[in-house]
């Protein structure tokens, strides 16, 4: 398969922003003191272990990756030097077998400094490689330890087999506090030229959960419509009605409701909520407002993992949700 | 002629012919394509809402009416283990869509190669077109979890010529990742009342009477699905010529009254006769290609309200835990049955119970 060549955006056009404002330095990964100052370590010629970067989405594990070796190698020689490899290239037990030892152990040109003879080799999303494939990394990344060092990312590493594990150094790349987030959003805000209020920011940040990614990716959606002065569109997008609405009314109702009364609010949001996330809120609804006894909480916890599961596993959503919320019942009964 | 459905099928995001209902959420993705940099999209929402059409309309407004000179392929992928395989495709010069869970479990080697192959080539006068060609992935919600991680940093690759919509019923199936990386846009069902406005529009213009009450029926037999809710319309007209009658039932699907019968079947004596009974009827329906998830749910709909409330709760449960498993499993008639009896013990004890 040919890889396809990435080509340069024209100046000025459609770079999504996720990409634009991708951190280029270490110095702009935000919020992962341990792993920059390693990594800046590394560059100043202290020892470069094996590495395995995990943490949640979105908050710069493949950014740092990057961001090192772009830092690290002269623009002529980084082809030549890194070897990217990420879940949509193919990743069977054969491409480690050949690619990746070939690379490895391919010899590069001795140059003055110390710190150019040796290559790297990032591998993305390892949790999704197969067992077999993992299982014959453990011998390319020690008999290659000379010459390559291996960046692994994960999002969770329970996922790797141990020996994969045990030949690197782990980081954790935490999930980013509000005030961090807000700062990057409100940089990116200025550069744009798109004003928005803190509260708004705000909002944007709150959605997204900590993950960066997707603040960045909502305030470019966003950016349109702010050009427009759209004050009507802007709010309805930072506010969509029918989930929040929807819990507050469960919220209320439940307790008191009749079952024909909950087959009817099933009916009503089972083709209107968001699924999995919706059950969540709900939930996190009832446990704010401490209408839940602790004796039930548990049970209720319980019962979350269950629909969930089941959800995923790819059931009726409508069905689920009618247990769920009928089980929720019988607990203020009792 | 062209069925009521495609032919009052919205053609403009907004504006005189556009969508008629989520009127913000169409304005903000009219938005969003305004500028150069639309960022990935990820729809979902139920069958019948309009998701499709969304995407149609926004890919008029990206392109034009280049957009809608369409063609069919069939492309051809081979695996790695050198299995060949044919997908259909339709594709005009901004764009492609395709499904990819067509091809079962290979859909990750489709993926791969579809996103690569379209980003190989850019628009040679960026400056008259948009810089980006889109992907248009249907039903993105079987796609496995290999794809989905397929796609991932391809996404975020070749982003500068390459755009991928996603499209999808359920949301809670595509992995984490895939989502921080789109703008979701969650499509809603239509409400009665809106699906009522529409069928009103779409008669008026076809210059067609029909009756208040017969048009409330199609709204309630609908479910809130915009596609079902025209088309019965449209066999209703066929029906009946241009006189519809006051009193005239728009008929369910027959397989709908059969599984009411057989329903009813279930609640009139709980024994294993009925059990085989039931059985017969429910591999009857199965061998009529209805899906078993579907048979399931109407099943429960026409049982619960015969149940008291004390026991609903409890059989709700009992009925998500066996289509679990039906889904996880390969034989569907068996979960069915299992459920069938779970029901029966919980009503007869229950009703046998001295008050």
């Amino acid at each position: 398969m040919v890889e396809a060549m990435e080509i340069d955006p024209p100046k000025g056009t459609s770079e999504t922003w996720t990409e634009k404002y991708r951190p280029k330095t270490l110095n702009d990964v935000a919020h992962q003191e341990e792993v920059v100052t390693m990594l800046k370590g590394a560059l100043t010629g202290k020892d470069l272990p094996h590495l395995l970067f995990y943490g949640p989405p979105g908050t710069g594990k493949t950014s740092a990756a990057l961001a090192f070796c772009h830092e690290l190698y002269p623009k002529n020689v980084f082809k030549d030097r890194v070897l990217e490899l990420n879940a949509s290239d193919e990743r069977g037990i054969s491409v480690v077998r050949n690619k990746i030892s070939f690379f490895s152990k391919r010899a590069i040109n001795q140059s003055e400094n110390r710190l150019l003879n040796v290559k790297i080799v990032i591998l993305d999303e390892v949790d999704a490689m197969t067992r077999d494939a993992q299982s014959a990394m453990r011998r390319v990344i020690e008999d290659c330890s000379k010459t390559t060092r291996f960046i692994l990312i994960c999002n969770y590493v329970s996922r790797l087999i141990a020996p994969i594990v045990s030949r690197c150094a782990k980081f954790r790349f935490k999930s980013l506090p509000a005030e961090v987030q807000i700062d990057r959003l409100r940089t990116i805000c200025n550069s744009e030229n798109t004003p928005l209020s803190e509260e708004d920011l705000k909002i944007v940040m709150k959605t997204s959960e900590g993950d960066l990614r997707r603040a960045v990716c909502t305030l470019q959606s966003l950016a349109p419509v702010l050009k427009n002065g759209d004050e009507k569109a802007k709010n309805s997008f930072l506010h969509p009605t029918n989930d929040s609405e929807i819990v507050k009314e469960i919220v209320s109702l439940l307790p008191s409701a009749k079952v024909p009364q909950v087959f009817e609010i099933v009916k009503r949001t089972a083709k209107s909520c968001s699924g999995v996330t919706f059950l969540r809120k709900v939930f996190d609804e009832f446990l704010e407002d401490d209408l839940i006894n602790d004796d039930n909480i548990a049970i209720m916890g319980k019962l979350v993992a269950k629909c969930e599961k089941r959800i995923l596993d790819g059931c009726d959503l409508q069905n689920n949700l009618l247990d769920f919320l009928l089980t929720l019942r019988s607990t203020f009964i009792n | 002629m062209a069925l009521w459905v495609d032919k009052y099928r919205p053609k403009q995001l907004f504006g005189k012919d556009g969508v008629t209902f989520n009127l913000e959420q169409a304005q903000h993705l009219k938005y969003l394509v305004s500028d150069n940099s639309m960022p990935h999209l990820l729809f979902c929402g139920p069958s019948g809402a309009g998701k499709k059409t969304r995407i149609k309309c926004l890919l008029r407004e990206l392109y034009g009416a280049g957009a809608d000179r369409t063609q069919l392929l069939v492309k051809n992928f081979v695996t790695p283990s050198n299995r060949k395989l044919e997908i259909q495709t339709v594709s005009s010069n901004y764009h492609i869509e395709l499904t990819p869970s067509d091809v079962g479990i290979y859909d990750r080697v489709v993926v791969q190669d579809i996103v690569k192959e379209m980003a190989q080539t850019s628009q040679i006068d960026s400056g008259a077109q948009k810089p980006f060609k889109v992907v248009v992935l249907s039903e993105a919600d079987s796609l496995t979890r290999d794809a989905q991680h397929g796609l991932r940093r391809t996404m975020e690759k070749y982003a500068n010529n390459c755009r991928i919509i996603l499209c999808c019923e359920s949301l809670s199936r595509i992995i984490e990742p895939l989502q921080s990386r789109c703008i979701v846009v969650n499509v809603p069902a239509p409400t009665e009342n809106d699906i009522s406005l529409i069928i009103r529009d779409v008669l008026n213009r076809e210059r067609v009477e029909m009756p208040e009450a017969v048009i409330e029926q199609i709204i309630k037999k609908s479910e809130r699905n915009l596609r079902r809710a025209l088309l019965m319309a449209e066999a209703t007209r066929m029906q009946n010529g241009n006189t519809i009658n006051d009193n005239f039932i728009v008929p369910k699907p027959e397989w709908e009254t059969y599984i009411e019968e057989t329903a009813k079947l279930i609640l009139s004596k709980q024994s294993s006769e009925i059990v085989a009974k039931v059985r017969e009827r429910i591999y009857e329906v199965l061998s009529r290609c209805i899906p078993p998830n579907i048979i399931f749910n109407k099943l429960l709909e026409f049982l619960l309200p015969k149940c008291a409330d004390e026991i609903v709760s409890e059989i709700v449960s009992e009925a998500a835990y066996f289509e679990h498993r039906l889904v996880l499993g390969q034989k569907a008639i068996f979960h069915i049955e299992a459920f069938v009896v779970a029901f029966m013990d919980i009503y007869l004890t229950h009703s046998s119970k001295p008050k």
